[in-house]
């Protein structure tokens, strides 16, 4: 894993670019997975129950101090919808971490991309104004980004060649997602290695495209990896929303910043047709043979979409709407296990 | 006109719009820069309530004329966007910004704005769930707020016209609307985005530049959309304009929620402070609406009037807007008043402010509570809630809007801490036509909290809470909602719907089809005025309304029609048939006009055939025998019941009066449910009659009324004739007696069908002999003592009748006669009278 000094700096969405985090001299850290229904009951006695499950489970772990927030030092408040903008604006308060808020737009214009790179400079200053940040090393932040990218890049061959074994790719992507790991950590780029060279034959390959925040537990993959299916991982819980190629050699925060906003592909985006084009290609091109999404509980923003998401799919779709809970978790194995002896069936 | 402080219900205010001053009525306008003149809007909530949103009949109102043309603005908003779209103005659809690009919208000439996300509201207001019902088959179910409807609005367009363009804002404002606003425009809408980030902490220079930026493309958009380049005095001048709103709105606020005893009920200002939002739709106006608001509210605290009851009402700051209207009568009825409130708009109260418009509206939409931390919102609260004087807060959350989880608990907090005063949250779910039970309960428990807390432990009750009615009159008198629901849902069942204008028309054959046959006649002034844009003013009432209905949109029945059945019975209904022929699939069905003729009725036959045809195609199935036979004895079956209900009056003391005899005219037929309560009116009318309970008073004059056809909303002859004294024991029209001779069920079907409608004695046959055969009958079966014949304006066929009825009456029957020509308005009512009080006195 990553091992770079400096404090912490924690973050949700794939739009912020960790390379930031690191040009400010901090680690970054993405703790959307492995979270878990008791943090969202925590944070259920700071918000009602019927806010999206991993914004509360966030807010209770926060809160607690425990779990993959624990060491978070600050925090980069993204507003990307109204449970995580409500959730920034009142963490500081709740927890003493400080949060740092900067907006990303959901419209895709040169002006908004314009204004998330302001809001990107802005968030590097307020952080060494607040004693954060000894200052920005662009050589640093372009450093990293480049080695993140080149993680990134041997990671998403794995994730879409749908010949890893899903458990294992699971804790890749898990692993990678939340340490933010540069390519030059031996044990990642040798567990990425072998994940990309296995010889794995799947009896069907299924895309399994994740909203952040959905589940680490594992129902998916194990259900897959118990059938010999493959699976091709989809979405900012894998790949989505990190940038290709290469990166400027010393950038400034606006230059990743606006790199990250040309690069989102979220279903919040607006219009978000570009998204929908992208699943339809990825599928296409990955010839899987069944799409399951799974969206948060209270995240409208996807959940509106599973109607469109069925009606574009060349595949037949399963949309599992998920919360942190046990409970859940069984309904959705069922709805799973259904699904896969139809597609299995079908072959 | 008198002025009782104190608030009406829809049926006083029925009788109360009458008093209204004609030049009060006459300067309530709007559209007056597209048609001449204006169109007018002032009626009474009844007329809105019989256009689909029900719930006025159970709400409370305040009696002043100017706080109903308050209530009549607003609900004539889809009136004039559909009025705006037919006559070729652009109509745009503002979405989630709440009210920052109206003043930019506003500076386009040709174009008309509103926001659609407002029609949160509307399934409250029509209490059935259609619009959220569509949503949700596109994706939108339940787990998102009430702004879903907008989408279901889309697909029905029975609120507004397709909007040629859509302005959407996102960013920082809600998550549910943005969802919605992405369906909307993957539905093929034509969407321009802008962002409205959250507030920066700090510096707000470049947040500021990038929507002043956000803004200059949305002007953009609209000169494209108009082809029209704004200059800055242009959208000054709209800044200015919806600036001078927003300053009035702000005196309101204070004149009602700063007095002791409010001088508005708490509705009243609630809908006033939406103005802020509708005005888009009408500005001009709704500056006459405002001073004649701001001018009531002043000289009722002069003189210390106030519609509510408590003389020192427990003062509730209220947060967010309440989805369900009655739950703010609610609050009064049990003690409270509004003292301020947050309904999510209180940006739209401060006035824009001086220098470059796009810049002032960049400023304003800093002030927007949501885009900020929700602490923000919550401490304005705090000090609203403080400088109101209010001693308890009600956070009524919308149910499944993302943002109400979040804040309800942070303001709470705030509250409680700060003022150290109770706070009740709840979520409103949908409830139509009835507060939840325990909404209910929570809001009772909470006003004797506050109550007791002023060391009083009298507790108020909560008014019954009006259920669904099990009662026939109340069915028949609001059949329209439910007939709405019912055709709605059956239509997604597939079935089909037909709008048929006339009783010629075989309903027997439509059932028989598999469709379902509703009627598209008028009965409301309302829809006159737009409709006399398009069609000759010395044209019948019923035509004029029921075209209206179709040039605003405001039909349901229409709107879902496959088909329209166009009988060639008079002049006018032919013409505006070829108005409509480009809206709807229309069959003409050609009504031969010689009733004694043998070719007629040959002629007639192959007619009411090619119906069938046609309605074969429509439906792609077929008619055959068997089925004819059997919507034969269906529509027997009510036939029979309806003719049941209408011999009532011939006992010698009628237990129902001829006013609640004539709701039964009902527009869809072949429902199970007018069936039964056609029963339960019969059963009734036996508990009636055991109880002495009698519908006039013994010896009262019995009269027949003839000619024209009337429904709910246009029945005062009858309502007159009875209010004078005298009872209407049956109507010789065909909106009574005449349509309901069986169908003969033995032989063709086809021809048994065709038989029975062809004898129908309309003025629009010659010679028409049977009409007075038929009142020969009707006067001897209901022991009638007058006969009154009502010819609707410019309805020559009967106008020309009256001469032949009126001598066959005198002469022949004996009987007292008096024909009235007048329209569906209330201004001859006072004449009308004094005719009829003297006829009576004269039997």
């Amino acid at each position: 894993m990553y091992h770079g000094t400096g404090p912490v700096l924690a973050y949700l969405c794939r739009a912020f670019p960790p390379a930031v985090a690191a040009g400010l001299g901090m680690r970054p850290l993405r703790p959307v997975h492995r979270l878990s229904g008791a943090m969202a009951r925590r944070g259920e006695e700071q918000v009602r129950p019927d806010v999206c499950p991993a914004v509360k489970a966030v807010l209770g772990a926060a809160l607690t101090g425990e779990g993959p927030v624990s060491g978070v030092d600050v925090w980069a408040g993204l507003a990307t919808c109204d449970g995580t903008r409500r959730l920034f604006g009142e963490l500081e308060g709740m927890t003493r971490a400080p949060v740092i808020p900067l907006h990303l737009p959901s419209t895709r214009t040169p002006e908004a991309a314009g204004y998330y790179a302001g809001e990107m400079e802005a968030f590097a200053g307020y952080a060494v104004d607040r004693d954060l940040s000894e200052g920005w090393d662009s050589a640093r932040a372009g450093e990293y980004e480049a080695a993140f990218r080149g993680a990134a890049g041997s990671l998403r061959r794995a994730a879409l060649s749908g010949r890893a074994d899903p458990v294992d790719l699971a804790g890749l992507l898990m692993d990678f997602s939340t340490a933010c790991p540069t390519g030059g950590d031996a044990e990642l780029a040798h567990r990425i290695d072998r994940a990309d060279s296995r010889e794995y034959s799947p009896t069907c390959r299924v895309a399994v495209l994740e909203v952040p925040g959905a589940p680490g537990d594992g129902l998916i993959p194990e259900a897959l990896s118990a059938r010999g299916a493959g699976m091709v991982a989809l979405g900012c819980g894998a790949l989505w929303g990190i940038p290709e190629g290469s990166p400027p050699p010393s950038p400034s925060p606006g230059d990743l910043a606006r790199e990250y906003f040309d690069a989102v592909l979220c279903a919040r985006c607006r219009p978000n047709d570009t998204v929908f084009e992208h699943l339809e290609r990825t599928v296409d091109e990955t010839g899987v043979d069944g799409l399951v999404v799974t969206t948060m509980r209270f995240c409208d923003m996807w959940f509106a979409e599973r109607l469109r998401i069925r009606a574009r799919m060349p595949v037949p779709v399963l949309v599992l709407d998920r919360d942190l809970s046990p409970a859940g978790r069984e309904t959705a194995a069922n709805r799973l296990d259904a699904f896969l002896d139809s597609l299995e069936a079908a072959l | 006109m008198n002025d009782p402080v104190t608030k009406l219900t829809v049926h006083q205010w029925e009788d109360r719009i009458r008093e209204v001053p004609d030049e009060y009525v006459d300067r309530c306008r709007f559209l007056r820069d597209l048609v001449p003149g204006g169109i007018r809007y002032l009626y009474s909530p009844w007329e809105y309530s019989c256009r689909g949103d029900t719930l006025l009949r159970r709400l409370g109102f305040d009696s002043s004329k100017e706080g109903m043309r308050l209530w009549s603005f607003l609900f004539s908003e889809r009136d004039r966007l559909f009025l705006a779209s037919e006559k070729g103005w652009k109509v745009v659809g503002l979405m989630k910004d709440l009210g920052q690009t109206a003043p930019l919208a506003y500076a386009f000439p040709g174009l008309l704005a509103f926001y659609a996300d407002e029609l949160w509201w509307a399934p409250c207001f029509s209490e059935e769930p259609h619009l959220l019902e569509e949503a949700a088959r596109l994706g939108a179910g339940e787990e998102m707020c009430f702004v879903r409807a907008a989408l279901g609005a889309m697909v029905t367009l029975d609120y507004f016209p397709a909007p040629d363009l859509c302005i959407a804002a996102v960013g920082a404002v809600c998550d549910d609307f943005s969802a919605v606003m992405q369906l909307i425009e993957a539905r093929g809408h034509p969407v321009h985005w802008w962002e409205m980030p959250q507030l920066p902490p700090g510096d707000r220079g470049a947040y500021h530049r990038f929507v002043r930026g956000q803004l200059r493309g949305v002007v953009e958009a609209l000169e494209e959309l108009t082809g029209r380049r704004a200059t800055p005095e242009m959208l000054r001048r709209g800044v200015d304009m919806f600036g001078r709103l927003r300053g009035k709105t702000a005196r309101l606020r204070e004149l009602v929620y700063t007095a002791k005893r409010p001088p508005l009920p708490g509705l009243e200002a609630y809908l006033a402070e939406f103005l802020a939002i509708h005005a888009c739709s009408e500005p001009v106006e709704v500056f006459a609406v405002l001073d004649d608001l701001i001018g009531l509210a002043e000289s009722r605290l002069e003189r210390n009037l106030s519609p509510l009851e408590a003389e020192d009402p427990i003062r509730v700051h209220w947060v967010s807007p309440p989805t369900d209207a009655a739950l703010v009568p609610l609050l009064e009825d049990l003690g409270g008043c509004i003292a301020g409130t947050d309904y999510l708009i209180n940006h739209a109260f401060t006035p824009f402010g001086e220098g470059e418009p796009l810049d002032a509206v960049a400023r304003s939409c800093e002030n927007d509570r949501l885009a900020g931390p929700v602490g923000a919102r919550a401490k304005r609260i705090v000090e609203d809630a403080g400088r109101y004087g209010a001693e308890g807060v009600i956070i009524s959350g919308i149910f499944g809007a993302s943002h109400c989880p979040w804040d309800e608990k942070v303001i709470s907090r705030a509250v409680e801490e700060e003022l150290g005063i109770p706070v009740l949250s709840f979520d409103v779910p949908f409830s139509p036509g009835r507060l939840s039970e325990q909404v209910t309960g929570r809001m009772e428990a909470f006003m004797d909290l506050l109550r007791s807390r002023r060391g009083c432990s009298v507790s108020m009750a909560a008014p019954a809470n009006v259920q669904q009615t099990a009662d026939p009159m109340d069915h028949f008198r609001n059949s329209m909602a439910a007939e709405t629901t019912e055709v709605r849902r059956l239509k997604r069942q597939g079935r089909g719907v037909v709008g048929i204008y006339c009783e010629y028309t075989p309903r027997d054959l439509i059932l028989a089809a598999g469709a379902m046959p509703v009627c598209l006649c008028g009965a409301s002034r309302r829809t006159i005025p737009p409709a006399e844009t398009v069609l000759p003013a010395n044209l019948c009432p019923l035509i004029k309304s029921s075209f209206g209905y179709i040039l605003t949109g405001r039909c349901p029945f229409f709107m879902v029609s496959d088909l329209v059945v166009a009988e060639t019975t008079c002049d006018g209904k032919k013409k505006m048939y070829e108005l409509m022929a480009d809206r709807k699939p229309q069959h003409i069905l050609e009504l031969t006009q010689k009733p004694g003729e043998e070719e007629a009725r040959r002629h007639w036959y192959g007619e009411v055939a090619k119906l069938r045809t046609r309605l074969e195609e429509a439906f792609d199935t077929e008619v055959t025998d068997e089925r004819m036979r059997k919507a034969i004895i269906r529509m027997n079956a009510e036939r029979r019941l309806l003719r049941r209900a209408m011999m009532l009056g011939a006992e010698e003391r009628p237990v129902v009066s001829g006013t609640e005899l004539a709701r039964l005219r009902y527009r869809v037929s072949g429902l199970d449910v007018h069936r039964e309560m056609l029963q339960r009116l019969l059963d009734l009318a036996g508990q009636r009659r055991e109880a002495g309970d009698y519908a006039a008073p013994e010896a009262a004059p019995r009269v027949i009324v003839s000619g024209c056809p009337m429904a709910e909303g246009t029945l005062k002859v009858i309502e007159t004739i009875e209010e004078s004294g005298g009872i209407v024991v049956v109507q010789e029209t065909c909106s009574g007696w005449k349509p309901l001779d069986p169908v003969s069920e033995e032989g063709d079907p086809l021809e048994a069908i065709a038989e029975k409608h062809f004898r129908i004695p309309c003025s629009c046959m010659t010679p028409n002999t049977g009409r007075l055969e038929l009142l020969r009958e009707l006067a001897g079966t209901f022991r009638a003592d007058a006969v009154v014949d009502l010819v609707w304006q410019a309805c020559h066929t009967y106008s020309v009748e009256s001469f032949t009825v009126s001598e066959f009456v005198k002469r022949e029957l004996g009987l007292s006669y008096l024909k009235v020509e007048t329209d569906y308005s209330n201004a001859d009512r006072e004449r009308l009278g004094i005719r009829i009080q003297t006829l009576l006195e004269m039997i």
